[in-house]
């Protein structure tokens, strides 16, 4: 019971989150049907730089942002063909936008915006950017088939639910119902969809932990539960729901039920700003990078939590290392994103990977040695603050039992660990989206993917494939290495990742205002890390694993019990 | 269950590390006292598995006490059956064909290198590397596979016999155990490069717990602990039994012992590196008594003595894997001891840990017990 | 160096009274080829004892572990044996040599009323637990031990359980030690499908009871 109104809240937080840039919402007016409407009036008509526009419609105008295009009248050359500013409908029947605003967007490429657009044509005085506006032309909601279209799909799931309420009226008892209510309500009812698709996702992930684990202990994983063992999740959830609710006797009853819900909020959270493709993003927010940083400190309150309220003094000793470790490598991880920040100079993910390219040579990671120090410094960050081995020290099995996790079982332990499962995928994700081109297809500019659904599609593709790469990494370096003990951790951290990170991000911003006006010693450098970070690197590393292979010889492993009848059969054939 | 008045400095925790704890070392408590993470002190309370062998021993006859010395250590249950066969047979003086003492020789190897495996293991395993023990398990369920056939039992074998052993081997047999040494040797390089040589572990462990040489005897140490801390003994070379004195000089044998070679000589890392070292010799020693044990005639492997009776004490020792074990027995002409005493390596270890421990961390005290190869049986018998 | 040897400079470093008895039972016995013959003669040379006056147990300890000549520096084995017979326990130190490769074994005989002898602590740090033990177990008094308590027994337990004459408690902090042999609970079941508990259990008389008729089930 208790759980699902933190669920509640929960959701009602992301979809609040979600609205973040919304601007301040007016009492709404039924927007115009789609088609003609007109331009009633437009002040003033001549338009220069920096000059405020405001356009006013007669047949019901849209409120939010809106997107104004400017259409010149006759194209000349260097002059674009349109101009698309971001524009702010008042809801009385005004649109208004600053001509020198964000003029940063080209007709049928700005996917972010989404809603109701206001054409007005310009005519060219020819004195430089100076036009005179005339009025009378369309108001239309951008709809699939329209001349200018500027969202094939919705952008984002705020847009998506915008949309929607603003194409269709829903009446109950005689009032409509606003379209604020409505499109929260849609944003609720999508998260809640992505929540359930993100826990067999999930789960998922977790066997396939298992299977790798086991293959790399010459065994088998989990293979019995469902087809080669992949429904092996769904058992464990299952028996984690149904195990006894277990409280120790002096631990504190209302922080031990909340803290394994803090901690799984902190990751989950992040999940709104995580781009799974081109089109696919909760939220694009413009802070991104900063509001993944900041929500994930809600798990250091939960690991604090849950070791105090068990009462228990492993439980303590385990929340207080990670509470250290946690704040520890927040440092490093965080500079070093901005070394990538200084490159791209925004925080917002899609921003980020349309920075990029397709080519892992127009990657982050490759863009210079500071960046690739930054990929390094920030993975190994990642996967401390992920709790993961190597740094697994509050849940260290054979010192503290399971650290701050000690008192709990069932589901309460199973929240725990969907927890640290997912922010495997986070950090994967985190890391495709700043370093390595995110859903950027390669051979393929960004706007051609936006433009094609089969591109959209592989964007899809591509970005899943980098994250299910960088996890198993993630899973394979758990699986090798042993832990690190707490102030070697910590001494790494501070005498090491964060000075490197700090040398970094001031040596990427000497390095970017060098290039600035260098490209040809950007793209040089580009390429030299490419071929000798990338390239080299690489196939460095996979002769290692080769040899690695080769040198090996195991016994044959075929699914047959490899002990007295591999004997017996290799014997025979002598 | 101990009543230690728990006294505690001002600032000081007392945690218990106790009777059930996922390192794998069997029932043993440890009173930690620490201050923050630094231990000040960390004491041993032990005899959770006590199960009176000794007494044990003085009801059983002396042949009906085989089974019994499995369980002083069940990790390397061969050279306890050796050690208890060697005390009645010199308290006896009883006689044993040669073939006997071959396959004693290499059934004691056999299980030398599966304890080895499970010290190793379990010793990567708590300092967090999970991998590198089921890689050793995966080597011992071969060696476990051998000796179930040769004397059928998997863990305690009951194999050795007053007056000899108890089966025969076979040519089939030994061709399996020649075949796994063929498969053994790159294993053990396998597992150094995936966690002996670990830059993470060898700073885990390097200039962790250094006991040099003469602390090493002062404190009783014996085994591949004494001889990683500097000391170069080994009972099988310098005072050898069964084949060891025709085994040894033919494989050109040379004490493995501790270099330093990543912190000092002595700390935990020689002494996790010395067993890996042991497996190596093992192997050999296992082809050079597989090749020897040729020239035996088979079938002779029992000399049943008749109407064990004797009057006396003896005292033997063989090198086991934790070590050199020894066992006293004396007898007073009944057809039981009067007394038997098992004295164990990982006994005389534990009797370091309290010292060593000062200035630990916790995370360092796991580390430290699971480089000593520390089980709980040889402690509390 | 050959126990005789041992002996003699033993009994000039600590005093001709503190040590007697010397047994050098199974001297070296020349033959033997191969390698287990050896090792066998070798060993039945080394197993020779001598006693030690609980008095001056520490001026031969010193002595075997000081003297440059004898080295004794690994206390191998600490035993003690109670000689109910004899009205004696008798603590068996075996002590090897890393420097000379000599091995020696002193006995030291103990009244059993009060078995007080002096710890060896001091000279040899792993005899700490050893003695422990042979307290715990036997009852043997280290006097100048740091930390005499018992060390595999319960610290509340009464008794020395390794004792000739010791008998078990019938309960231990109302636990009791004996337990009814499985034997005795066994119930079998006639073709009745009536429980006939084994007679050893039920109170009834020696005879056994009346076959019940079959019936249907």
């Amino acid at each position: 019971m208790r759980a699902s109104i933190v669920m509640a809240m929960l959701v009602l937080g992301l979809a609040g989150v979600a609205r973040a840039q919304a601007p301040e919402l007016l009492p709404a007016i039924a927007p115009p049907p789609p088609g003609e409407a007109h331009v009633r009036d437009l002040r003033p008509t001549k338009l220069e730089r920096g000059d405020k526009l405001t356009v006013e419609l007669d047949t019901g105008a849209p409120s939010g942002p809106v997107i104004i295009l400017l259409r010149p009248a006759a194209v000349s050359a260097g002059k674009p063909e349109a101009l698309a500013l971001r524009g702010h409908g008042l809801g009385d029947g005004r649109v208004v936008t600053d001509i020198d605003a964000g003029v940063e967007a080209r007709v049928g490429h700005d996917a972010r915006w989404s809603g109701v657009a206001v054409q007005v044509t310009l005519v060219d005085t020819g004195k430089g950017d100076v036009w005179a506006a005339t009025g009378g032309h369309r108001v239309w909601n951008s709809l699939p088939g329209d001349d200018y279209q500027l969202t094939f799909f919705p952008g984002s799931l705020r847009g998506l639910a915008g949309e929607l309420a603003a194409r269709h009226r829903i009446v109950i008892a005689g009032h409509r119902v606003p379209p604020t209510v409505v499109s929260a309500a849609v944003m609720i009812g999508v998260t809640l969809l992505i929540l359930l698709l993100v826990a067999p996702l999930t789960g998922l992930l977790v066997v396939w932990e298992r299977k790798i684990a086991g293959r790399m202990q010459s065994r088998f994983g989990p293979n019995r539960v469902g087809p080669s063992g992949w429904l092996q999740w769904l058992a464990d959830a299952l028996k984690l729901i149904r195990k006894e609710d277990l409280i120790p006797t002096d631990a504190d009853p209302m922080l031990f039920r909340l803290a394994p819900y803090l901690v799984w909020m902190g990751i989950f959270a992040t999940f709104v700003v995580l781009p799974l493709s081109e089109f696919a993003i909760v939220a694009d927010l413009n802070v991104g990078l900063l509001y993944i940083t900041s929500v994930t400190t809600f798990t250091v309150i939960g690991i604090i939590m849950g070791g105090w309220a068990s009462n228990s003094k492993w439980s303590l000793l385990g929340g207080m290392r990670s509470a250290a470790q946690i704040i520890s490598y927040e440092l490093p991880a965080s500079i070093a994103l901005l070394s990538v920040v200084v490159v791209a100079g925004t925080l917002s993910p899609q921003e980020l990977i349309r920075a990029q390219g397709g080519l892992p040579v127009d990657w982050f990671v490759f863009r210079s040695p500071f960046t690739f120090v930054a990929f390094v410094i920030y993975f190994i960050s990642a996967l401390a603050e992920g709790n993961r081995t190597p740094f697994d020290l509050p849940e260290a099995e054979s010192e503290l039992v399971a650290g701050f996790n000690t008192e709990y079982s069932g589901f309460r332990w199973s929240i725990f660990s969907l927890a640290e499962w997912t922010n495997v995928y986070v950090v994967g994700a985190i890391v495709t989206t700043v370093f390595l081109g995110g859903w950027q297809v390669p051979f393929f500019t960004a706007d051609a993917v936006a433009a094609s659904v089969g591109l959209r599609a592989l964007s899809l593709v591509v970005m899943l494939a980098k994250v299910a790469t960088l996890t198993f990494v993630i899973i394979w370096i758990r699986w090798s290495l042993p832990r690190f003990r707490v102030d070697q951790m910590m001494s790494l951290c501070w005498k090491w990742l964060l000075p490197g990170a700090f040398v970094a991000f001031m040596a990427q911003a000497a390095w970017t205002w060098l290039v600035a006006t260098r490209p040809a010693l950007d793209t040089g450098m580009r390429w030299t890390m490419f071929l000798v970070a990338g390239v080299l690197l690489g196939l460095f590393f996979l002769t290692l694993v080769v040899r690695a292979f080769r040198r090996v010889r195991l016994l044959h492993m075929d699914g047959r019990q490899f002990s007295l009848p591999f004997f017996e059969r290799r014997l025979q054939k002598r | 269950m101990s009543e230690l008045v728990l006294v505690s400095g001002e600032d000081e925790m007392i945690l218990n590390m106790g009777p059930q704890h996922p390192s794998t070392h069997g029932v043993i408590r440890f009173i930690v006292h620490t201050d923050g993470e630094i231990i000040s002190r960390a004491e041993p309370d032990v005899g959770y598995l006590h199960r009176a062998i000794e007494h044990i021993a003085e009801k059983c006859t002396y042949e009906g006490f085989m089974p019994y010395t499995d369980r002083v250590d069940y990790v390397c249950a061969m050279t306890a059956n050796h050690v208890w066969a060697s005390a009645v047979e010199k308290l006896a003086a009883l006689p044993v064909p040669p073939r006997a003492h071959h396959l004693r020789v290499i059934s004691d190897e056999l299980n030398r290198i599966s304890s080895h495996c499970i010290a190793l293991g379990a010793m990567a395993m708590d300092l967090g590397a999970i991998t590198p023990f089921p890689y050793a398990l995966r080597e011992r369920e071969y060696v476990n596979d051998l000796l179930e056939e040769l004397c059928g039992a998997r863990l305690t074998y009951n194999y050795h016999r007053i007056g000899g052993v108890g089966w025969d081997m076979t040519d089939a047999w030994r061709d399996k155990a020649l075949r796994f040494l063929d498969h053994f040797v790159p294993v053990i390089d396998e597992f150094d490069r995936l966690i002996t040589m670990n830059e993470i572990f060898v700073k885990r462990l390097a200039n962790l717990a250094v006991i040099g040489g003469e602390e090493a005897i002062a404190y009783g140490l014996v085994g591949p602990n004494l001889r990683a801390a500097g000391v170069a003994f080994d009972l099988r070379a310098d005072m050898p039994y069964a084949t060891y004195g025709d085994i040894l000089p033919k494989i050109g044998w040379q004490t493995p012992v501790g270099s330093g070679r990543m912190g000092q000589t002595g700390d935990a890392w020689d002494r996790f590196w010395l067993r890996v070292e042991e497996w190596r010799w093992s192997v050999k020693i296992l082809r050079e008594a597989l090749d020897q044990i040729q020239a035996t005639p088979r079938g002779e492997f029992l000399i049943a003595p008749k109407r064990l009776r004797p009057k006396g004490d003896a005292m033997a020792r063989v090198e086991a894997a934790r070590g050199d074990m020894s066992c006293y027995v004396i007898g007073d002409g009944a057809p039981n001891a009067y007394r038997a005493r098992f004295r164990t390596g990982s006994f005389n270890a534990m009797g370091l840990v309290r010292e060593k421990s000062r200035g630990l961390m916790v995370a360092d005290l796991v580390a430290l017990i699971a480089s000593l190869d520390i089980v709980a049986p040889e402690i509390d018998r | 160096m050959k126990a005789k040897e041992i002996f003699e400079r033993v009994a000039a470093r600590a005093g001709h009274e503190a040590v007697f008895a010397l047994d050098e039972a199974a001297q070296a016995e020349p033959g033997g080829q191969t390698a287990p013959e050896k090792a066998k003669a070798a060993e039945a040379a080394r197993d020779a004892s001598f006693h030690a006056r609980p008095a001056d147990l520490m001026a031969v300890m010193g002595a075997l572990r000081d003297d440059p000549e004898l080295r004794f520096d690994f206390l191998q084995n600490l035993t003690a044996v109670d000689w109910i017979k004899r009205d004696a326990i008798q603590v068996v130190y075996h002590l090897f040599s890393y420097v000379y490769r000599h091995e020696i074994c002193v006995r030291v005989d103990l009244p059993r009323a009060t078995p007080h002898v002096a710890s060896v602590v001091s000279l040899w740090p792993t005899a700490n637990w050893h003695e422990r033990e042979q307290f715990d177990l036997l009852g043997v008094v280290f006097e100048g031990h740091p930390d005499l308590r018992r060390l595999l027994m319960p610290d509340d337990w009464v008794g020395h359980p390794m004792r000739k004459d010791f008998h078990e408690p019938k309960s231990y902090r109302g636990m009791p030690t004996s337990r009814p042999s499985p034997l005795d609970l066994l119930v079998t079941y006639d073709r009745a499908h009536v429980a006939k508990p084994t007679q050893a259990a039920s109170p009834a008389p020696a005879t056994p009871p009346p076959s019940t008729p079959e019936t249907p089930s």
